[in-house]
C-alpha cells in the first residue's frame, strides 16, 4: 500500500472517530463501507479492520470519559450481561431471518429513535436544570448493584445526580439490541445510548460515555476471532486505528462541553443517517433499486 | 481503589502501548518497506489493543472483590465468561 494512501486513510478516519466519541457509537457502520468503496479494501479485510477500529474508539473514549467521571462502569458491565448474550444468540441465529427484513426493521427502529432523540432534546436540558434525574426513584436492582451515580456537566456547570430505574426493561431491551447487533454485525451503540437515556433515566452524556465503555468490550471478542482467523491486515489496521483514535481523543475533549440538547440532536441526526443507509440497503436487496448514497 | 479508577488506568496504559507500537510499526514500514519487523510490531500492537478490554474487566473484577462488592463482582465475572464464550463460539464457526 502506498504511503500516501495510508496517510489519506488516517486523515479520513479522524472525523469519524470524533463523531463516534461524541455520540457513543463504534463507527464500524461507517468505516467498513468507507474502506471498501473509497479505498478498495477487500470486504473481509475491511470488516476485520472495522472490528479492531471499534475497539480503538471504545478504548480511547472509555479511558478519557472515565477520567472525566462520565462513565458508569457498574451500569455498563451490568447491561453487557444481556447485550453480549443477545449478540451470541444473534450471531448463531442470523441464518433464520432474511437480511432484507433485518435491515428494514433496523432502519425503521433507527429512524424512530433518531426522531425521538431530536424531539426530546429540549427536555434533557430542562431535566438537568430542574434536577429531575435525581427525583426519579431508583429500582431495587439498581440500588443493590449501586448503579445510580452523578457527574459534573461542564456545559451547564452543575453536578448532575441520577437514579437508574427500570433495570429489568433495560436488560430486556439490551438483549434485543445485542440480538440485532449480532445478526447485523454492528456494534450496537446506536441502540445502547437510547435504551439508557430514554428507558433507564440515564443522562445523555453518561449514556454516551457508558456506551463507549461497553462497545470496547463487545467489539474485542469479534476482533479476537478475526485475528485468530488471520483476517487482520496490519497495514490497513494501523492507519485506521491511529486516525480514528486521534479523532476519538478530540471528540472526548469536546463532548462534555456541548449542551445536552445539541448532543441529542447530533445523535438523532446520525441515527437517521444510519437508518437511511440501512433502508437503502434493504430496498436495494429487495428490488434492485439504488437510492442515493446506497452502500451495497 | 475504585473500579472506575483501575479501569481508567488499564485502558490508558493499553491504549498508549498499542498506539506507540502502531506508530513504530508504521514508521518502520514507511522508512524501510514491509518486512518481518513491521509486520510483527503491527500484529503485536493489534493484539495489545484487543487484549485491553479483557484486561480491564479482569481488573474491575479484582477491584470489586477487594471492595467486597460481591454482587458487582459476580456480574462482571458473568460478562467476562460470556466474552470468552463468544470468542470460543466464533472460533468454532
Amino acid at each position: 500500500m502506498e504511503p500516501l494512501t495510508l496517510i489519506t486513510i488516517m486523515l479520513t478516519l479522524l472525523p469519524i472517530g470524533f463523531l463516534a466519541a461524541l455520540v457513543g457509537i463504534g463507527g464500524g457502520t461507517i468505516v467498513v463501507p468507507l474502506l471498501t468503496l473509497v479505498f478498495h479494501v477487500d470486504i473481509k479485510e475491511a470488516i476485520a479492520a472495522g472490528s479492531v477500529t471499534v475497539v480503538a474508539t471504545g478504548v480511547t473514549s472509555a479511558s478519557r470519559y472515565l477520567k472525566q467521571g462520565l462513565t458508569n462502569v457498574r451500569l455498563g458491565i451490568f447491561l453487557n450481561t444481556s447485550t453480549v448474550l443477545g449478540a451470541i444468540m444473534g450471531a448463531l441465529f442470523t441464518l433464520t431471518a432474511p437480511p432484507t427484513v433485518l435491515y428494514f426493521a433496523m432502519s425503521v427502529l433507527l429512524l424512530y429513535v433518531g426522531i425521538n432523540q431530536i424531539t426530546t432534546s429540549k427536555g434533557e436540558v430542562a431535566r438537568i436544570e430542574r434536577g429531575s434525574f435525581a427525583k426519579v426513584k431508583g429500582d431495587r436492582l439498581a440500588r443493590l448493584l449501586r448503579l445510580s451515580s452523578s457527574y459534573y456537566d461542564k456545559a451547564s456547570e452543575r453536578e448532575v445526580t441520577y437514579n437508574v430505574t427500570r433495570t429489568p426493561m433495560g436488560l430486556l431491551a439490551s438483549v434485543f439490541a445485542g440480538l440485532l447487533s449480532g445478526m447485523l454485525g454492528i456494534g450496537g451503540g446506536v441502540l445502547k445510548v437510547p435504551i439508557m437515556n430514554l428507558v433507564m433515566n440515564v443522562p445523555m452524556k453518561v449514556a454516551v460515555a457508558t456506551s463507549k465503555f461497553m462497545i470496547g468490550m463487545t467489539a474485542a471478542t469479534a476482533a479476537c476471532i478475526y485475528i485468530e482467523a488471520g483476517r487482520v491486515n496490519p497495514l490497513i489496521v494501523a492507519p485506521t486505528v491511529l486516525g480514528i483514535s486521534t479523532g476519538a481523543f478530540l471528540g472526548t475533549k469536546v463532548m462534555n462541553r456541548v449542551r445536552a440538547d445539541r448532543l441529542k440532536v447530533i445523535f438523532g441526526a446520525v441515527m437517521m443517517y444510519i437508518g437511511y443507509l440501512m433502508l437503502a440497503r434493504a430496498i436495494y436487496a429487495a428490488t434492485g433499486i439504488e437510492l442515493p448514497g446506497c452502500l451495497r | 481503589m475504585r473500579p472506575e479508577d483501575i479501569a481508567q488506568r488499564v485502558l490508558t496504559v493499553g491504549l498508549a502501548a498499542s498506539v506507540l507500537l502502531f506508530a513504530l510499526g508504521l514508521g518502520s514500514y514507511l522508512a524501510a518497506g514491509y518486512g518481518d519487523f513491521p509486520a510483527k510490531v503491527l500484529l503485536m500492537a493489534t493484539t495489545v489493543l484487543v487484549a485491553t478490554p479483557f484486561l480491564t474487566i479482569t481488573a474491575v473484577i479484582a477491584a470489586h472483590v477487594a471492595r467486597r462488592e460481591f454482587y458487582n463482582a459476580a456480574v462482571a465475572i458473568f460478562v467476562f465468561l460470556l466474552m470468552l464464550l463468544s470468542v470460543v463460539l466464533g472460533l468454532k464457526h
